[in-house]
């Protein structure tokens, strides 16, 4: 594992991308599309490149995409209405 | 949601006078987003209609100290999740997972282990029932400041900016907790549905 880390680290920076670790800090970014052109280069070559990333990142993205998709479940027609007229209540 | 013409200044104008289409027009902009944020936060639809009311009732009773120039939605929004977090926090002490466990490890820059291979994951997975209330687990599993930022951001789908004002976090604290809380959740679900 060390052998490959090194050789895999090496041919990184050889082709001036980032490290594993930093596609890691990058991903959040890199989704939000926060990340400026060039870092965001680099990091698609890295990716291109490196099978482990490009699985974290499918992985990653599901992840943040869970909880929206979860279901939503509809509010009562007469809830408003409930409310309306406690605040009156409460309030005035 | 209906489209309002109200701005948010008559809105608050009409608020501190007890209008009633004040009341009205509030209702109806607010109540379904109040209501799905606190039922993130609680997952109990009684509880969370009571986080509602008891919200609305806050606003319209401490509308005199909106401070004018802040955001109307954003002051809402923290009034209702304080609210709801109060209430999870009565209800049940948190179960601290060591989130260090679940974080990435690396050498020298590269994964100590192997990164399993999602797309071998069935989509509808994550649409079965077991699964869902696994996913959901691992939510509420996680520390109170990590797992209120997932779910405003990914799972309410609020801005950076909105989440940030709502918990009065700056933009690096809030995306280090959405990131962590994104990590923790996709380990567990690889520990027990990716290996
Ligand atoms: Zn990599």
């Amino acid at each position: 594992m060390l052998v490959k880390a090194l050789m895999d680290r090496g041919m990184f920076a050889l082709m001036g991308l980032p490290t594993c670790k930093q596609v890691e800090e990058f991903a959040y970014d890199f989704l939000e599309g926060a990340l400026d052109a060039k870092t965001a280069r680099r990091l698609e070559r890295h990716l291109k490149a490196c099978k482990n990333c490009q699985r974290f990142m499918v992985a990653y993205r599901k992840t943040r995409d869970l909880e929206a998709s979860a279901p939503r479940p509809p509010l009562d027609p007469s809830f408003k209405e409930e409310i309306f007229k406690f605040l009156t209540k409460e309030s005035i | 949601m209906t489209a309002s013409n109200s701005t948010d200044k008559t809105l608050v104008q009409g608020l501190k006078e007890k209008k009633e289409e004040a009341f009205r027009e509030l209702l109806e902009r607010y109540s379904e987003k109040l209501f799905h944020l606190a039922l993130r936060v609680l997952r109990r639809e009684e509880e969370a209609r009571e986080v509602v009311q008891e919200g609305f009732l806050k606003v319209v009773t401490k509308i005199g100290t909106f401070q004018e120039d802040s955001s109307l939605y954003t002051w809402i929004y923290r009034i209702v999740l304080n609210e709801a977090l109060m209430r999870r926090r009565t209800r049940h002490p948190e179960r601290e997972i060591p989130i260090e466990d679940y974080l990435p490890r690396y050498e020298l820059g590269v994964a100590t282990e192997p990164a399993p291979d999602w797309a071998k994951l069935p989509d509808r997975l994550f649409e079965e029932g077991e699964v869902r209330d696994f996913v959901r687990s691992c939510i509420e599993d996680l520390p109170e400041d990590l797992r209120t930022a997932y779910v405003l951001k990914d799972g309410e789908g609020l801005s950076e900016d909105e989440v940030c004002n709502i918990l009065e976090i700056s933009k690096f604290a809030m995306k280090n907790r959405v990131h962590r809380a994104r990590l923790v959740i996709k380990k567990r679900i690889e520990e027990k549905y990716a290996r």
